[in-house]
Protein backbone atom coordinates (compact mmCIF):
# COMPACT_ATOMS: atom_id res chain seq x y z
CA UNK A 1 0.00 0.00 0.00
CA UNK A 2 1.90 3.02 -1.37
CA UNK A 3 1.14 6.17 0.73
CA UNK A 4 -1.41 7.78 -1.28
CA UNK A 5 -3.82 4.91 -1.02
CA UNK A 6 -3.47 5.25 2.24
CA UNK A 7 -4.42 8.81 2.05
CA UNK A 8 -7.29 8.11 -0.06
CA UNK A 9 -8.49 5.70 2.22
CA UNK A 10 -8.32 7.83 4.73
CA UNK A 11 -10.07 10.40 3.53
CA UNK A 12 -12.75 8.37 2.32
CA UNK A 13 -13.52 6.59 6.03
CA UNK A 14 -12.08 9.18 8.55
CA UNK A 15 -12.09 12.86 6.88
CA UNK A 16 -15.58 12.74 5.96
CA UNK A 17 -16.38 13.41 9.48
CA UNK A 18 -14.54 16.35 9.73
CA UNK A 19 -17.52 18.46 9.70
CA UNK A 20 -19.00 16.79 12.71
CA UNK A 21 -15.83 16.81 14.38
CA UNK A 22 -14.94 20.27 14.00
CA UNK A 23 -18.43 21.49 15.59
CA UNK A 24 -17.53 19.21 18.55
CA UNK A 25 -14.06 20.65 18.58
CA UNK A 26 -15.45 24.09 18.55
CA UNK A 27 -18.34 23.32 21.71
CA UNK A 28 -15.68 21.89 23.14
CA UNK A 29 -12.61 24.15 23.14
CA UNK A 30 -14.92 27.74 22.94
CA UNK A 31 -12.86 29.25 20.26
CA UNK A 32 -12.22 28.71 16.43
CA UNK A 33 -8.09 28.56 16.77
CA UNK A 34 -8.47 26.06 19.22
CA UNK A 35 -10.81 24.23 17.67
CA UNK A 36 -8.94 23.97 14.43
CA UNK A 37 -6.01 22.89 16.40
CA UNK A 38 -7.49 19.92 17.57
CA UNK A 39 -8.99 18.51 14.84
CA UNK A 40 -6.04 19.24 13.24
CA UNK A 41 -4.09 16.91 15.61
CA UNK A 42 -6.65 14.28 15.79
CA UNK A 43 -6.94 13.94 12.51
CA UNK A 44 -2.93 13.55 12.08
CA UNK A 45 -3.03 11.20 15.20
CA UNK A 46 -6.06 9.07 13.59
CA UNK A 47 -4.08 9.24 10.57
CA UNK A 48 -0.70 7.71 12.41
CA UNK A 49 -2.50 5.05 14.05
CA UNK A 50 -5.17 4.61 10.91
CA UNK A 51 -3.74 0.95 10.93
CA UNK A 52 -5.40 0.09 14.37
CA UNK A 53 -8.96 1.18 12.75
CA UNK A 54 -10.75 -2.02 11.99
CA UNK A 55 -12.13 -1.33 8.82
CA UNK A 56 -16.31 -1.34 9.43
CA UNK A 57 -16.44 -0.73 12.49
CA UNK A 58 -17.49 2.96 13.47
CA UNK A 59 -15.15 5.75 12.62
CA UNK A 60 -17.09 8.49 13.73
CA UNK A 61 -17.11 6.79 17.30
CA UNK A 62 -13.11 5.95 16.88
CA UNK A 63 -12.47 9.83 15.71
CA UNK A 64 -14.42 11.03 18.91
CA UNK A 65 -12.40 9.06 21.13
CA UNK A 66 -9.42 10.60 19.38
CA UNK A 67 -10.20 13.71 19.87
CA UNK A 68 -11.71 13.65 23.53
CA UNK A 69 -8.08 12.26 24.57
CA UNK A 70 -6.39 14.85 22.62
CA UNK A 71 -8.34 17.21 24.40
CA UNK A 72 -8.22 16.30 27.43
CA UNK A 73 -4.37 16.00 27.24
CA UNK A 74 -4.05 19.53 26.17
CA UNK A 75 -6.14 20.36 28.91
CA UNK A 76 -3.85 18.83 31.05
CA UNK A 77 -1.03 20.71 29.39
CA UNK A 78 -2.43 23.49 30.54
CA UNK A 79 -1.60 22.67 34.07
CA UNK A 80 -5.36 22.82 35.79
CA UNK A 81 -4.89 22.53 38.86
CA UNK A 82 -6.34 19.28 40.48
CA UNK A 83 -9.78 19.54 42.12
CA UNK A 84 -10.45 22.95 40.33
CA UNK A 85 -13.86 23.08 38.70
CA UNK A 86 -15.92 25.30 37.06
CA UNK A 87 -19.70 23.69 37.76
CA UNK A 88 -21.24 26.67 38.69
CA UNK A 89 -23.85 24.73 39.79
CA UNK A 90 -23.64 25.59 43.14
CA UNK A 91 -26.66 25.17 44.60
CA UNK A 92 -28.23 22.59 42.83
CA UNK A 93 -25.77 20.09 44.30
CA UNK A 94 -27.64 20.39 47.99
CA UNK A 95 -30.31 21.51 49.11
CA UNK A 96 -30.82 24.84 47.87
CA UNK A 97 -33.86 25.61 45.95
CA UNK A 98 -34.32 25.49 42.13
CA UNK A 99 -36.17 28.71 40.92
CA UNK A 100 -36.38 27.26 37.65
CA UNK A 101 -38.72 25.01 38.41
CA UNK A 102 -41.11 27.34 38.80
CA UNK A 103 -41.33 28.64 36.00
CA UNK A 104 -44.06 28.61 33.09
CA UNK A 105 -43.51 26.74 29.96
CA UNK A 106 -43.99 29.57 27.65
CA UNK A 107 -41.89 31.85 29.96
CA UNK A 108 -39.11 29.67 30.27
CA UNK A 109 -39.02 29.34 26.10
CA UNK A 110 -38.89 32.70 25.81
CA UNK A 111 -35.90 33.17 28.46
CA UNK A 112 -34.07 30.51 25.91
CA UNK A 113 -35.08 32.66 23.00
CA UNK A 114 -33.47 35.45 24.07
CA UNK A 115 -29.98 33.83 25.20
CA UNK A 116 -27.41 34.91 23.12
CA UNK A 117 -24.70 32.73 21.27
CA UNK A 118 -22.01 34.23 23.87
CA UNK A 119 -24.35 32.92 26.58
CA UNK A 120 -24.75 29.58 25.14
CA UNK A 121 -20.67 29.46 24.54
CA UNK A 122 -19.87 31.14 28.43
CA UNK A 123 -22.51 28.41 29.74
CA UNK A 124 -20.91 25.48 27.89
CA UNK A 125 -17.41 26.41 28.73
CA UNK A 126 -18.41 26.76 32.09
CA UNK A 127 -18.65 23.11 32.40
CA UNK A 128 -16.10 20.87 33.45
CA UNK A 129 -14.69 18.93 30.29
CA UNK A 130 -16.27 15.44 31.22
CA UNK A 131 -19.27 17.23 31.51
CA UNK A 132 -19.50 19.48 28.53
CA UNK A 133 -18.30 16.63 25.89
CA UNK A 134 -21.20 14.40 27.33
CA UNK A 135 -23.81 17.06 26.68
CA UNK A 136 -21.81 17.86 23.36
CA UNK A 137 -22.01 14.51 21.88
CA UNK A 138 -25.61 13.50 22.83
CA UNK A 139 -27.32 17.30 22.36
CA UNK A 140 -25.11 18.26 19.27
CA UNK A 141 -24.29 15.12 17.78
CA UNK A 142 -27.08 13.29 18.84
CA UNK A 143 -25.43 10.39 19.55
CA UNK A 144 -26.92 7.16 21.36
CA UNK A 145 -25.99 6.65 25.00
CA UNK A 146 -23.92 3.38 24.11
CA UNK A 147 -21.57 5.42 21.58
CA UNK A 148 -20.95 7.86 23.76
CA UNK A 149 -20.03 5.48 26.72
CA UNK A 150 -17.85 4.06 24.36
CA UNK A 151 -16.01 7.15 22.77
CA UNK A 152 -15.91 8.41 26.54
CA UNK A 153 -14.89 5.28 28.12
CA UNK A 154 -17.51 5.41 31.11
CA UNK A 155 -20.56 3.15 31.48
CA UNK A 156 -23.63 4.29 30.34
CA UNK A 157 -24.99 4.86 33.81
CA UNK A 158 -22.23 7.58 33.96
CA UNK A 159 -23.30 9.36 30.67
CA UNK A 160 -26.70 9.59 31.70
CA UNK A 161 -25.55 11.39 35.60
CA UNK A 162 -23.59 13.55 34.04
CA UNK A 163 -26.06 14.82 31.25
CA UNK A 164 -28.49 14.67 33.93
CA UNK A 165 -26.31 17.53 35.60
CA UNK A 166 -24.33 18.91 33.15
CA UNK A 167 -27.92 19.74 31.19
CA UNK A 168 -29.25 20.85 34.91
CA UNK A 169 -26.43 23.42 35.31
CA UNK A 170 -26.75 24.70 31.47
CA UNK A 171 -30.02 25.49 32.19
CA UNK A 172 -29.12 27.21 35.32
CA UNK A 173 -26.57 29.66 33.67
CA UNK A 174 -28.95 30.27 30.45
CA UNK A 175 -32.45 31.32 32.56
CA UNK A 176 -29.76 33.70 34.90
CA UNK A 177 -28.42 34.92 31.35
CA UNK A 178 -32.21 35.54 30.80
CA UNK A 179 -33.32 37.41 33.69
CA UNK A 180 -30.16 39.41 33.38
CA UNK A 181 -31.33 40.44 30.10
CA UNK A 182 -34.60 41.63 32.33
CA UNK A 183 -36.46 38.99 31.86
CA UNK A 184 -38.15 38.31 35.36
CA UNK A 185 -40.02 35.01 35.60
CA UNK A 186 -41.67 36.39 38.71
CA UNK A 187 -42.78 39.38 37.01
CA UNK A 188 -44.59 37.04 34.21
CA UNK A 189 -45.95 34.37 36.21
CA UNK B 1 -44.38 -3.55 39.43
CA UNK B 2 -44.42 -0.74 41.76
CA UNK B 3 -45.56 2.57 40.94
CA UNK B 4 -42.53 5.29 40.24
CA UNK B 5 -42.06 7.73 42.82
CA UNK B 6 -40.36 10.95 42.30
CA UNK B 7 -37.12 10.04 42.60
CA UNK B 8 -37.09 7.07 40.21
CA UNK B 9 -38.57 9.49 37.84
CA UNK B 10 -35.69 12.16 38.42
CA UNK B 11 -33.53 9.81 37.25
CA UNK B 12 -35.09 8.54 34.17
CA UNK B 13 -36.52 11.70 32.83
CA UNK B 14 -33.18 12.23 31.56
CA UNK B 15 -33.17 9.31 29.35
CA UNK B 16 -36.45 9.63 28.62
CA UNK B 17 -35.98 13.02 26.59
CA UNK B 18 -32.61 11.09 24.84
CA UNK B 19 -35.35 8.74 24.33
CA UNK B 20 -33.07 5.87 25.37
CA UNK B 21 -35.79 4.11 27.92
CA UNK B 22 -36.81 0.45 28.24
CA UNK B 23 -40.20 -0.21 26.81
CA UNK B 24 -41.64 -1.05 30.41
CA UNK B 25 -39.60 2.34 32.09
CA UNK B 26 -41.34 4.10 29.58
CA UNK B 27 -45.09 3.14 30.60
CA UNK B 28 -43.96 3.75 34.63
CA UNK B 29 -42.85 6.89 33.66
CA UNK B 30 -45.53 8.09 31.42
CA UNK B 31 -47.87 6.89 34.21
CA UNK B 32 -45.89 8.93 37.07
CA UNK B 33 -45.87 12.12 34.47
CA UNK B 34 -49.39 11.75 33.99
CA UNK B 35 -50.32 12.20 37.54
CA UNK B 36 -47.14 14.61 38.75
CA UNK B 37 -46.70 18.10 37.66
CA UNK B 38 -43.63 18.67 39.04
CA UNK B 39 -42.03 15.65 37.50
CA UNK B 40 -43.88 16.31 34.40
CA UNK B 41 -42.66 20.16 34.15
CA UNK B 42 -39.20 18.97 34.49
CA UNK B 43 -39.62 16.67 31.94
CA UNK B 44 -40.80 19.19 29.95
CA UNK B 45 -38.10 21.88 30.58
CA UNK B 46 -35.51 19.16 29.99
CA UNK B 47 -37.03 18.11 26.67
CA UNK B 48 -37.16 22.27 25.41
CA UNK B 49 -33.60 22.61 26.91
CA UNK B 50 -32.40 19.53 24.50
CA UNK B 51 -33.77 20.69 21.58
CA UNK B 52 -32.68 24.61 22.34
CA UNK B 53 -29.18 23.11 22.52
CA UNK B 54 -29.71 21.07 19.50
CA UNK B 55 -30.52 24.07 17.43
CA UNK B 56 -27.64 26.21 19.20
CA UNK B 57 -24.73 23.82 19.16
CA UNK B 58 -24.98 23.13 15.28
CA UNK B 59 -24.49 27.08 14.51
CA UNK B 60 -20.93 26.41 13.83
CA UNK B 61 -19.55 26.03 10.55
CA UNK B 62 -16.74 24.59 9.62
CA UNK B 63 -13.47 26.63 8.15
CA UNK B 64 -14.00 26.18 4.48
CA UNK B 65 -10.34 25.60 4.11
CA UNK B 66 -9.51 23.36 6.84
CA UNK B 67 -10.03 19.97 4.88
CA UNK B 68 -7.11 21.03 2.60
CA UNK B 69 -4.92 22.60 4.88
CA UNK B 70 -5.57 18.54 6.59
CA UNK B 71 -5.12 17.17 3.83
CA UNK B 72 -1.70 19.09 2.80
CA UNK B 73 -0.46 18.32 6.79
CA UNK B 74 -1.22 14.56 6.00
CA UNK B 75 0.37 14.78 2.47
CA UNK B 76 3.36 16.40 3.85
CA UNK B 77 4.08 13.23 6.34
CA UNK B 78 4.20 10.82 3.58
CA UNK B 79 7.45 12.88 2.71
CA UNK B 80 9.09 12.58 5.71
CA UNK B 81 11.58 9.74 6.44
CA UNK B 82 12.13 10.11 10.23
CA UNK B 83 8.59 9.97 12.05
CA UNK B 84 9.54 12.28 14.74
CA UNK B 85 10.45 15.10 12.16
CA UNK B 86 9.76 18.52 13.86
CA UNK B 87 7.56 19.31 11.29
CA UNK B 88 5.35 16.54 12.48
CA UNK B 89 3.23 17.68 14.57
CA UNK B 90 5.00 17.97 18.64
CA UNK B 91 3.40 15.92 20.47
CA UNK B 92 2.89 17.97 23.35
CA UNK B 93 2.57 21.84 22.32
CA UNK B 94 4.80 23.83 24.53
CA UNK B 95 2.09 26.08 25.58
CA UNK B 96 -1.62 26.41 23.53
CA UNK B 97 -2.12 29.53 22.84
CA UNK B 98 -4.05 31.51 24.95
CA UNK B 99 -6.94 32.44 22.81
CA UNK B 100 -8.18 36.50 23.75
CA UNK B 101 -11.95 36.43 24.85
CA UNK B 102 -13.60 39.16 23.47
CA UNK B 103 -14.76 41.83 26.06
CA UNK B 104 -15.66 38.63 27.75
CA UNK B 105 -15.18 37.71 31.23
CA UNK B 106 -12.21 35.48 32.62
CA UNK B 107 -13.83 31.91 32.16
CA UNK B 108 -15.88 30.64 35.15
CA UNK B 109 -13.01 28.17 36.61
CA UNK B 110 -10.85 31.30 37.11
CA UNK B 111 -12.80 32.66 40.00
CA UNK B 112 -14.30 30.05 41.13
CA UNK B 113 -11.16 28.00 42.53
CA UNK B 114 -9.56 31.29 43.72
CA UNK B 115 -13.09 31.84 45.35
CA UNK B 116 -13.41 28.35 46.65
CA UNK B 117 -9.81 29.34 48.60
CA UNK B 118 -10.72 32.84 49.65
CA UNK B 119 -14.08 30.65 51.32
CA UNK B 120 -11.59 28.37 52.31
CA UNK B 121 -13.39 25.27 51.43
CA UNK B 122 -14.93 23.64 54.63
CA UNK B 123 -14.41 20.44 53.88
CA UNK B 124 -12.94 18.25 51.64
CA UNK B 125 -13.88 14.69 51.77
CA UNK B 126 -11.11 12.13 48.88
CA UNK B 127 -12.07 8.49 48.31
CA UNK B 128 -9.80 6.63 46.49
CA UNK B 129 -9.53 3.65 44.46
CA UNK B 130 -6.61 1.61 45.83
CA UNK B 131 -5.08 -1.38 44.43
CA UNK B 132 -6.51 -3.97 42.64
CA UNK B 133 -7.16 -7.60 43.64
CA UNK B 134 -5.79 -8.52 46.69
CA UNK B 135 -3.53 -5.40 47.08
CA UNK B 136 -1.16 -6.07 44.08
CA UNK B 137 -1.72 -2.57 43.31
CA UNK B 138 -0.60 -1.06 39.99
CA UNK B 139 2.00 1.09 39.70
CA UNK B 140 1.36 4.55 41.07
CA UNK B 141 2.22 8.05 41.68
CA UNK B 142 -0.18 8.93 39.34
CA UNK B 143 -3.09 10.72 39.84
CA UNK B 144 -5.38 8.84 37.30
CA UNK B 145 -8.39 10.48 37.31
CA UNK B 146 -10.08 13.51 39.60
CA UNK B 147 -13.31 14.01 39.78
CA UNK B 148 -14.31 16.91 40.95
CA UNK B 149 -17.77 18.14 42.56
CA UNK B 150 -17.97 21.46 44.42
CA UNK B 151 -20.79 23.39 45.86
CA UNK B 152 -19.95 26.53 47.84
CA UNK B 153 -23.21 28.28 48.11
CA UNK B 154 -25.39 26.09 50.14
CA UNK B 155 -22.99 24.74 52.96
CA UNK B 156 -19.83 26.05 52.08
CA UNK B 157 -18.67 22.84 51.71
CA UNK B 158 -15.86 20.99 48.66
CA UNK B 159 -16.36 17.29 47.99
CA UNK B 160 -13.98 16.13 46.12
CA UNK B 161 -13.26 12.92 44.74
CA UNK B 162 -9.90 11.74 43.65
CA UNK B 163 -8.86 8.11 42.55
CA UNK B 164 -5.34 6.85 42.30
CA UNK B 165 -3.64 3.62 42.62
CA UNK B 166 -0.87 5.30 44.61
CA UNK B 167 -1.86 5.41 48.62
CA UNK B 168 1.06 8.23 48.68
CA UNK B 169 -0.10 10.34 46.15
CA UNK B 170 -3.08 10.36 47.84
CA UNK B 171 -1.69 11.74 50.93
CA UNK B 172 0.67 14.06 48.82
CA UNK B 173 -2.44 15.49 47.26
CA UNK B 174 -4.10 15.63 50.81
CA UNK B 175 -1.37 17.33 52.49
CA UNK B 176 -1.37 20.17 49.70
CA UNK B 177 -5.07 20.70 49.64
CA UNK B 178 -5.96 19.71 53.24
CA UNK B 179 -2.73 20.66 54.93
CA UNK B 180 -3.97 23.79 56.19
CA UNK B 181 -7.38 22.79 57.40
CA UNK B 182 -8.11 23.45 60.88
CA UNK B 183 -8.36 20.65 63.54
CA UNK B 184 -10.69 20.48 65.53
CA UNK B 185 -10.63 19.93 69.17
CA UNK B 186 -11.70 16.51 69.54
CA UNK B 187 -10.82 15.18 66.71
CA UNK B 188 -8.65 12.82 68.43
CA UNK B 189 -11.64 10.61 69.43
CA UNK B 190 -13.33 9.78 65.85
CA UNK B 191 -9.81 8.98 65.20
CA UNK B 192 -9.41 11.76 62.81
CA UNK B 193 -5.63 12.59 61.27
CA UNK B 194 -4.04 15.98 62.31
CA UNK B 195 -5.37 16.92 58.89
CA UNK B 196 -8.97 16.73 60.06
CA UNK B 197 -9.20 13.36 57.95
CA UNK B 198 -9.68 9.75 58.63
CA UNK B 199 -8.87 6.89 56.53
CA UNK B 200 -11.65 4.19 56.61
CA UNK B 201 -10.84 0.67 55.04
CA UNK B 202 -13.02 -0.36 53.12
CA UNK B 203 -12.17 -3.60 51.12
CA UNK B 204 -9.65 -4.31 48.55
CA UNK B 205 -10.63 -1.43 46.47
CA UNK B 206 -11.67 1.61 48.21
CA UNK B 207 -11.58 3.65 51.57
CA UNK B 208 -13.54 6.46 52.35
CA UNK B 209 -11.77 9.37 53.82
CA UNK B 210 -13.52 11.57 56.54
CA UNK B 211 -12.50 15.34 56.45
CA UNK B 212 -13.32 18.22 58.25
CA UNK B 213 -12.35 21.82 59.84
CA UNK B 214 -13.43 24.47 61.60
CA UNK B 215 -15.01 27.36 59.32
CA UNK B 216 -14.13 30.53 61.32
CA UNK B 217 -15.16 29.36 64.78
CA UNK B 218 -18.62 28.55 63.48
CA UNK B 219 -19.94 24.86 63.68
CA UNK B 220 -17.71 22.79 61.89
CA UNK B 221 -18.58 21.18 58.46
CA UNK B 222 -18.18 18.00 57.77
CA UNK B 223 -18.50 15.92 54.89
CA UNK B 224 -18.29 12.30 54.42
CA UNK B 225 -17.56 10.73 51.03
CA UNK B 226 -18.03 6.98 51.45
CA UNK B 227 -17.31 5.01 48.21
CA UNK B 228 -17.21 1.08 47.23
CA UNK B 229 -17.72 -1.20 44.61
CA UNK B 230 -19.71 -3.33 47.36
CA UNK B 231 -20.91 -0.67 49.65
CA UNK B 232 -24.55 0.43 50.41
CA UNK B 233 -25.97 2.68 52.19
CA UNK B 234 -27.49 1.32 55.77
CA UNK B 235 -30.87 2.02 55.58
CA UNK B 236 -31.19 3.36 59.21
CA UNK B 237 -28.35 5.73 58.56
CA UNK B 238 -28.93 9.32 57.71
CA UNK B 239 -32.84 9.52 58.76
CA UNK B 240 -33.98 11.91 61.00
CA UNK B 241 -34.76 9.21 63.28
CA UNK B 242 -30.59 7.53 63.06
CA UNK B 243 -29.27 11.50 63.53
CA UNK B 244 -31.66 12.33 65.93
CA UNK B 245 -33.35 15.00 64.29
CA UNK B 246 -29.95 16.68 63.37
CA UNK B 247 -31.02 17.93 59.45
CA UNK B 248 -28.91 16.33 57.11
CA UNK B 249 -28.85 17.44 53.90
CA UNK B 250 -29.85 13.73 52.46
CA UNK B 251 -32.64 14.61 50.21
CA UNK B 252 -29.92 15.44 47.69
CA UNK B 253 -27.81 12.10 47.64
CA UNK B 254 -30.25 10.54 44.96
CA UNK B 255 -29.83 13.56 42.59
CA UNK B 256 -26.13 14.27 43.62
CA UNK B 257 -24.49 11.91 45.96
CA UNK B 258 -25.25 8.37 44.45
CA UNK B 259 -25.82 9.71 40.56
CA UNK B 260 -22.44 11.56 40.58
CA UNK B 261 -20.21 9.40 42.19
CA UNK B 262 -21.93 6.42 40.99
CA UNK B 263 -19.05 6.30 38.32
CA UNK B 264 -17.01 3.62 36.61
CA UNK B 265 -18.17 1.08 38.74
CA UNK B 266 -17.64 3.08 41.82
CA UNK B 267 -20.30 3.84 44.38
CA UNK B 268 -19.88 7.26 46.61
CA UNK B 269 -22.26 8.80 49.39
CA UNK B 270 -22.02 12.36 50.14
CA UNK B 271 -23.42 13.59 53.28
CA UNK B 272 -23.22 17.01 54.11
CA UNK B 273 -23.92 18.69 57.54
CA UNK B 274 -23.16 21.58 59.58
CA UNK B 275 -23.97 19.68 62.62
CA UNK B 276 -21.27 18.28 64.23
CA UNK B 277 -22.46 15.55 66.09
CA UNK B 278 -24.89 14.48 63.75
CA UNK B 279 -21.99 13.97 61.42
CA UNK B 280 -19.93 12.22 64.44
CA UNK B 281 -22.77 10.21 64.97
CA UNK B 282 -23.09 8.98 61.05
CA UNK B 283 -19.33 8.80 60.72
CA UNK B 284 -19.53 6.49 63.91
CA UNK B 285 -22.73 4.49 62.09
CA UNK B 286 -20.81 4.49 58.82
CA UNK B 287 -17.92 2.80 60.36
CA UNK B 288 -20.09 0.03 62.23
CA UNK B 289 -22.03 -0.62 58.78
CA UNK B 290 -18.44 -1.02 57.55
CA UNK B 291 -17.78 -3.63 60.10
CA UNK B 292 -14.39 -2.29 60.78
CA UNK B 293 -12.70 0.27 63.15
CA UNK B 294 -11.07 2.98 61.90
CA UNK B 295 -7.96 2.42 60.40
CA UNK B 296 -5.05 4.99 60.76
CA UNK B 297 -4.61 7.99 58.23
CA UNK B 298 -3.32 7.86 55.11
CA UNK B 299 -0.23 9.90 56.15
Amino acid sequence: VTGADRREEFEEVALVHLDALYKTAHRLTGTREDAEELVQDTFLKAFRSFHQFTPGTNCRAWLYKILRNTFLNREETKKRRVGEVALDDVEAFLGAEDPDLGLKPETYERMLGRVLEDDVRDALMALPAPYRIVVILADLESLPYKEIAEVVEIPIGTVMSRLFRARRALRRQLTDAARRYGIDARAEA
Amino acid sequence: MAEMDCNEAAALITALVDGELEVEDLGRIRAHLGRCDDCARREDMEARLKRFLNERLAQVSTPPDLKDRIRQTLAGLDEEPAPAGPAAAPPPPPRPRKPLRRAAPPPPRMKWWPLGVVLAVLVAMVAMLVSMEGGTGRPGGELLRVVTDIHYAATGAGIFQVRTHDRDELSRWLEERVGPFATVPDAAALGMTPAGGRVVEMGPHTMAMVLYRDYAGDAPDITLLAAGPDFTWPADVGTAEAMDGVPVHMSRLRDMGVAAFAEDGVTCILVSTREADGMRRLAAAFVAAMGKPAAPGAG
